[in-house]
């Protein structure tokens, strides 16, 4: 606190009136629905109320992590000063540095032209690949750059949208959402002013200035006076809004652009926040009127039940399909080609079956509001026929995906389905470091230390013949030079030797009896059965999914010390609040100083 | 003017459509090639080191025999030159980020290290460079094109601050350019000024319609920037530098030059193996050479740390960036070799392919250009980044000395080590050359540890 420099003291009170409101918008947004739907069967949980260290603490007392967590946190990077932070609260200060103004990545672009103008093409598919973060998320602002390239590829986009708008037939309700007037000769001034007056905040998440629509009328006349039809005028005008910088990035005013104070969100910038958090598009008529209302800001509870609407929405999907497809790298599936002749039961089928799975199971795990080490510890999943067979499983009858228990089988939990065990495979064999470091920078936050600056991998002593891979990669963790980094990720990624690379169980290797044993922290565990108990008590494990959600929907890293040191207190505030279900880490972050205010940079 | 009017009356009356790879069409107009040749400047990016023992010829000077890698290119010998060991120096070693390809690949044509910084506002590219600053380079449709693969890969970021440093070898500034990489969409670019039906009047109304657009939205982004923080700014500036861009192309899109007839849209998918696709990039490559298009070009053969999988060439699993990390062993360094002399049979089939378009100067394509080829590190098992894998081919219309030379700087016993002495010339230096020989007079470059050009290659 006496680090506190004198312009903090305004952030510092607003984290905490702000915390006071997170605390009373969590209380009313609770609906109860807990336990229902598929999942929500108390043989979902195993963790029930004992076995995890999560999801018991009260709400006051911080033992919703196990104590101390913070100085022991963060392997090898700092992490000291989340220790000091009473249970429950955020800091109260940020130094990772501020939200850089984004421009809407891929998804966010199809998904907001989609429910701008009701259309069914998908232009930013053939955009540019965006760049993903340190981090692997797509909707940091500091990485998001624009090229040219871009900037001509909204071009034809913004034409292709306009010009399919104009083909519809005049009744077509998609048409009509737009073009609600038809210009009259003469007089077409006066219906483009219309048309625009109401596309353009729309389009720009927010109301717009009389002076804006003038400069946008300006266009339009200009381009008619010009020799174009007042069709293709207008055409212009629609088209200019699609490339305008409102609509293109994600733009939060700052009053008072180089002053570094937080400030809080105006209404359409919190409810843009939210949209694009949860459904990864532009707010609907409903979240807009709360905005103009004034009640998001005004309205302590108002968030949470904006939460609990919005996450009923099939666009929520967005959370499973960009969210969950970035942190648990779904996306990776999608140019993975595992060697058919060392294993022939792999087909497209089985790819895209396991990436689907992994969806469907996160989505079950929102949906149900389960607590978050269900994750890991889930006695079930949503498996298709082909993952049954695969995963040895009872017949699943039909083509479509269904809920299976998987009480005493092979499988339990994310890390034993097939998406993450191809994912971090090479395409003839496993990969135990790809699979380690897998669990330390996806579920962790705590990815192992770089490779030695001089690194040159020597030459290996043999391993035995017909060793293992295990004993291969003791050999090479036996040169100091590679156990450096090896000591991090082998004992992990060494407990799933008992899942090929594409995810089928296995019990030898080279025909030798697999050992599936491993140690996280210096506790020994065999297999992945065992290990998910000690994952989830891990108390890395609830820091990191604050961290991950917060990277996601504040869009800016948080991995930092301060920045895990306030994923940390968000994670104890989460935990404390729902104990650690999936609506309360929504809620949370949602609430969270971090989600709800900008600060500006110093020049 | 004229030129855009003879080249619409061509395309609209008689274009003979014929699809890619075939199509061999190069029609020349008298005023459209004038006496000097057009100078065009192309890096070829390949990822994960190359097999140096299988690159390295054993004699300096000329009249070498070819090692395997290189042998793809025996008929073009005359119209090379190989710079062995050279070092890209401080730019990246010690590497930031450590893991080495991003800041390999994010130095390549900049010099630049990494050091965790995003908005570099120096991290120009030479290939930038030289399309502001070369006159003979300016007023095409496109003033640079950037093309590439996409690749089996993690989609990680190897420690660089995002995954554009693995992507992007062409940067302007802070922006990186990212790669077209499908074949539809670079088709499209490359042919956006050829419209069989349009007239004159149609192209120029259409024009100055989107003009009149982006200048609105352009003035609008000039507003916004005013009201921005700092950091913010730099994306609106981005957009503000790009809508100009456009600006720019529209105006030139119908520019004349080479021209030639619109060939038929390649078909190959996005998600066709990657054998087939690097076929049809580097035709349209030389399309856009051809069609005069651009006369700046990057290409990159993959992302850096690649995952693609090579049994098409090696017969076995190889997953390139897992085999780069070859620790010696025998099947790894093999299946190095194949892929690396799959890599120069690609590049070679492009370089003859251009070397077969004769221009008005009497000389081919190639001969009037300069292609530079290299690799984010030299051997893949230690990431280095001296020892560098250097290939420049076409003499530029006889401002650089080809000739098949083999120049050698550092002291190499034969056979020759998978990773070779250090302390070779700065790979910059030959930056600054090609540069200079572009006209742009420039005595260093990137983070200034390069000093002076290669004096080597310079006629």
């Amino acid at each position: 606190m006496n680090r506190t420099k004198p312009h903090q003291f305004a952030v510092l009170l607003l984290g905490t009136w702000l915390f006071g409101l997170a605390c009373t918008a969590k209380v009313t947004g609770s609906p109860g629905r807990v336990g229902g739907g598929v999942g929500g069967g108390s043989k979902a949980d195993p963790v029930g109320s004992g076995s995890g260290g999560a999801g018991t603490g009260s709400n006051s007392d911080g033992g919703a992590l196990p104590q101390g967590s913070g100085g022991t946190a963060v392997s090898g990077g700092g992490g000291g000063s989340a220790s000091v932070i009473p249970a429950g609260l955020p800091p109260l200060t940020l130094d990772s540095g501020p939200v850089v103004m984004r421009r809407l990545n891929r998804v966010e672009y199809n998904n907001t032209v989609r429910d701008l103008l009701q259309t069914t093409l998908r232009p930013a598919d053939t955009f540019p690949t965006d760049e993903l973060s340190t981090e692997g998320f797509d909707t940091v602002g500091q990485v998001l750059d624009l090229s040219p390239l871009h900037t001509e590829q909204f071009e034809t986009a913004a034409i292709q949208l306009v010009d399919e708008l104009f083909a519809l037939p005049a009744t077509s309700p998609a048409r009509q959402k737009v073009l609600v007037c038809t210009p009259q000769t003469g007089s077409e001034a006066v219906c483009g002013r219309q048309i625009l007056a109401a596309f353009a905040p729309r389009a720009y998440r927010r109301p717009v200035t009389t002076a804006e629509i003038d400069d946008l009328m300006a266009l339009v006349t200009a381009v008619n006076t010009a020799g174009n039809t007042y069709q293709d005028a207008l055409k212009a005008g629609l088209e200019a809004v699609l490339l305008s910088p409102h609509f293109i990035f994600h733009v939060e005013n700052d009053p008072a652009p180089t002053v570094i104070d937080a400030h809080r969100l105006d209404d359409f910038e919190l409810a843009t926040r939210l949209s694009y958090f949860l459904w990864s598009s532009m707010p609907d008529d409903a979240l807009t009127a709360a905005a103009s209302t004034k009640l998001l800001t005004q309205d302590s509870a108002e968030v949470g039940r904006q939460i609990a609407r919005m996450l009923q929405d099939p666009k929520a999907s967005a959370l499973t399909d960009h969210f969950a497809a970035e942190w648990l790298t779904l996306q990776r599936l999608d140019s993975l080609a595992p060697n058919v002749t060392t294993f022939p039961a792999y087909d497209d089928a089985l790819r895209t079956s396991a990436q689907q799975e992994t969806g469907l199971f996160f989505q079950a795990l929102v949906k149900d509001n389960l607590p978050l080490e269900t994750l890991l510890l889930a006695d079930f999943t949503i498996a298709n026929a082909r993952l049954a067979t695969h995963y040895g499983l009872p017949a699943v009858a039909g083509t479509g995906f269904t809920k299976v228990n998987l009480a005493g089988t092979q499988r339990v939990g994310v890390l034993t389905q097939a998406s993450f065990l191809m994912a971090t495979s090479h395409p003839d064999r496993t990969s135990p470091v790809k699979r380690g470091v897998w669990v330390l920078e996806r579920l962790l936050c705590a990815p192992p230390p770089p490779p030695p600056p001089n690194l040159n991998i020597p030459a290996l002593v043999d391993p035995p013949a017909g060793a293992t891979l295990r004993q291969t990669l003791e050999v090479h963790r036996s040169n100091p030079t590679c156990a450096g980094c090896h000591a991090f990720f082998d004992p992990i990624g060494l407990g799933f030797e008992n899942y090929d690379a594409i995810g089928a169980f296995r019990t030898l290797d080279n025909g030798i009896k697999i050992d599936p044993t491993g140690t996280l922290n210096g506790v020994a565990f065999d297999g992945p059965a065992k290990l998910a108990p000690v994952l989830a008590k891990d108390p890395r494990f609830a820091s990191c999914m604050a961290q991950q959600l917060l990277t996601y929907a504040v869009g800016r890293s948080f991995a930092a010390a301060d920045g895990k040191a306030y994923a940390d207190a968000v994670a104890r505030n989460a935990i404390a609040q729902g104990k650690g279900q999936w609506r309360s880490w929504i809620e949370t972050i949602a609430a969270a100083e971090a989600f709800q205010t900008r600060r500006g940079v110093a020049q | 003017m004229i030129n855009r009017g003879s080249r619409r009356r061509f395309l609209g009356s008689s274009a003979a459509v014929v699809g890619l790879p075939f199509f061999e069409s190069l029609q020349r107009s008298a005023n459209a090639q004038a006496a000097a040749a057009p100078m065009r400047f192309m890096a070829i990016y390949v990822p994960n080191g190359i097999h140096m023992p299988d690159w390295t010829p054993t004699a300096t000077g000329t009249g070498w025999a070819m090692p395997y890698i290189l042998a793809p290119l025996e008929s073009l010998r005359t119209k090379i030159a190989v710079l062995s060991g050279l070092d890209h120096h401080m730019t990246a070693e010690p590497a930031d980020p450590p893991g080495g390809h991003a800041s390999g690949t994010a130095s390549f044509l900049t010099m630049r290290k990494v050091n965790n910084n995003a908005n570099d506002p120096n991290r120009t590219s030479i290939d930038q460079v030289i399309a502001a600053m070369s006159p003979g380079v300016a007023g095409r449709p496109l003033p640079s094109l950037q093309l590439g693969l996409t690749v089996t890969n993690d989609g990680g970021s190897d420690g660089a601050p995002s995954t554009s440093f693995n992507e992007c070898v062409a940067w302007n500034k802070n922006t990186p350019l990212p790669n077209t990489t499908s074949a539809q969409t670079a088709f499209d670019r490359i042919f956006a000024g050829f419209s069989p039906t349009a007239t004159n009047a149609d192209a120029a109304r259409r024009a100055a319609l989107r003009t009149s657009v982006l200048d609105n939205v352009a003035k609008q982004t000039q507003t916004l920037q005013g009201k921005l923080n700092p950091a913010d700014r730099i994306k609106a500036d981005q957009y503000f530098t790009s809508i100009r861009a456009l600006e720019t192309r529209i105006q030139s899109l119908t520019a004349g030059g080479g021209t030639c007839a619109m060939p038929a849209k390649p078909t190959v998918a996005n998600t066709a193996p990657y054998k087939d696709r690097v076929p049809v990039m580097f035709e349209l490559a030389a399309l856009a050479l051809q069609c005069d298009v651009t006369r700046v070009m990057t290409f990159m053969v993959a992302r850096s740390t690649s995952l693609e999988d090579f049994s098409f060439v090696t017969g076995r699993s190889s997953a390139h960036h897992n085999i780069s990390h070859h620790q010696n062993m025998q099947t790894n360094l093999d299946a190095l070799r194949l892929i690396g002399r799959w890599e120069l049979e690609q590049v070679a089939t492009f370089l003859k392919r251009i070397d077969g378009m004769i221009e008005a100067n009497g000389k081919s394509v190639l001969d009037n250009m300069s292609v530079y080829f290299s690799s984010e590190i030299s051997d893949g098992n230690s990431h280095k980044k001296y020892d560098m894998p250097v290939l420049l081919a076409g003499g530029l219309g006889g401002k650089l000395k080809m000739g098949g030379n083999h120049y050698m700087y550092t002291s190499m016993t034969f056979p020759r080590p998978v990773l070779g002495p250090a302390g070779g010339p700065h790979t910059g230096k030959v930056l600054i050359a090609l540069a200079n020989a572009f006209g742009v007079p420039i005595t260093t470059f990137g983070d200034g540890t390069a000093q002076g050009p290669l004096t080597d290659i310079l006629a």
